[in-house]
């Protein structure tokens, strides 16, 4: 069962991040990455990380791919086409890409065949840590969401608004 | 299943994520690339985190999604602007710098 699950989310991951690179219009690059982002949520949960698998949904599918198709909706469709792919970035990327998947692909086969998953996770642990040993970090990332916040809403107030 | 499975997707979304950052013109379309190689990488991550039996594994990939909707917000921001300036949002045609 687990096995077939895994299955299912990894074609589905992978068929849907060729389809975000591939779509000419961005809202359907969008869409497709929702598809991949549900589907990493699925390996979350089947890694034994719950909570996280939750979040993945709540925090990337609902709020980040919501301010994505906001964006697009709001600067119009129109801008999502794209000209034709030019081909000797493709040859040029491929290569670059064959050569980290080369490296990468041995790293991890040679030192992970062995390895067989096991699942002790729980919430209580997680937030354990999250409120106690990594307590300041998760204070920061607040401070951080808060310039972010300002940030983004001074940027895109623009200029001559900003002033008055 | 093995562990390395799981490795082996999180490596290929991350080299799929990659191509699209190379070969795409829309600046809506590269942040999503980013987006995937960040989501990659955090696989990666909780796989690791997995098979040392790390419970901060969790926590920091809880912090990675956190950084990454702020990043999301800015660079959305920024892209609002530069729409503002240029009407369109094609890297390969905005070449002020260019000499």
């Amino acid at each position: 069962m687990e096995s077939l699950l895994f299955w299912f989310f990894a074609i589905v991951a992978v068929a849907g991040s060729i389809m975000v690179i591939a779509q000419r219009r961005a809202i359907y690059s969008a869409l497709s990455l929702i598809i991949v982002l549900c589907s990493f949520a699925g390996f979350f949960f089947l890694l034994g990380a719950s909570f996280v698998a939750a979040m993945q949904v709540i925090v990337y599918a609902g709020a980040i791919m919501i301010l994505f198709v906001f964006i697009i909706w709001l600067l119009g469709l129109r801008t999502g086409e794209e000209p034709a792919i030019k081909m000797k970035w493709f040859y040029l990327a491929i290569v670059f890409c064959l050569l980290i998947g080369a490296q990468l692909f041995y790293i991890f086969v040679t030192n992970f065949k062995e390895v067989v998953l096991e699942r002790s996770t729980d919430i209580k642990e997680i937030s354990k840590v999250l409120l106690g040993k990594y307590v300041i970090p998760f204070e920061l990332t607040s401070i951080l969401f808060l310039a972010a916040l300002v940030g983004a809403f001074y940027l895109a107030k623009g200029k001559g608004k900003a002033e008055k | 299943m093995e562990l390395y499975y799981y490795l082996i997707v999180s490596l290929i979304v991350f080299i799929i994520g990659m191509i699209g950052f190379f070969i795409r013109r829309n600046l809506i379309t590269l942040l999503m690339c980013v987006e995937l190689m960040l989501n990659a990488a955090n696989l990666a991550l909780m796989v690791f985190g997995t098979k040392w039996g790390w419970i901060e594994a969790q926590a920091i990939v809880l912090l990675v999604m956190t950084v990454a909707a702020a990043e999301v917000a800015v660079g959305l921001a920024l892209m609002i602007v530069v729409y503002k300036h240029y009407s369109h949002l094609f890297i390969d045609q905005m070449t002020k710098l260019k000499g």
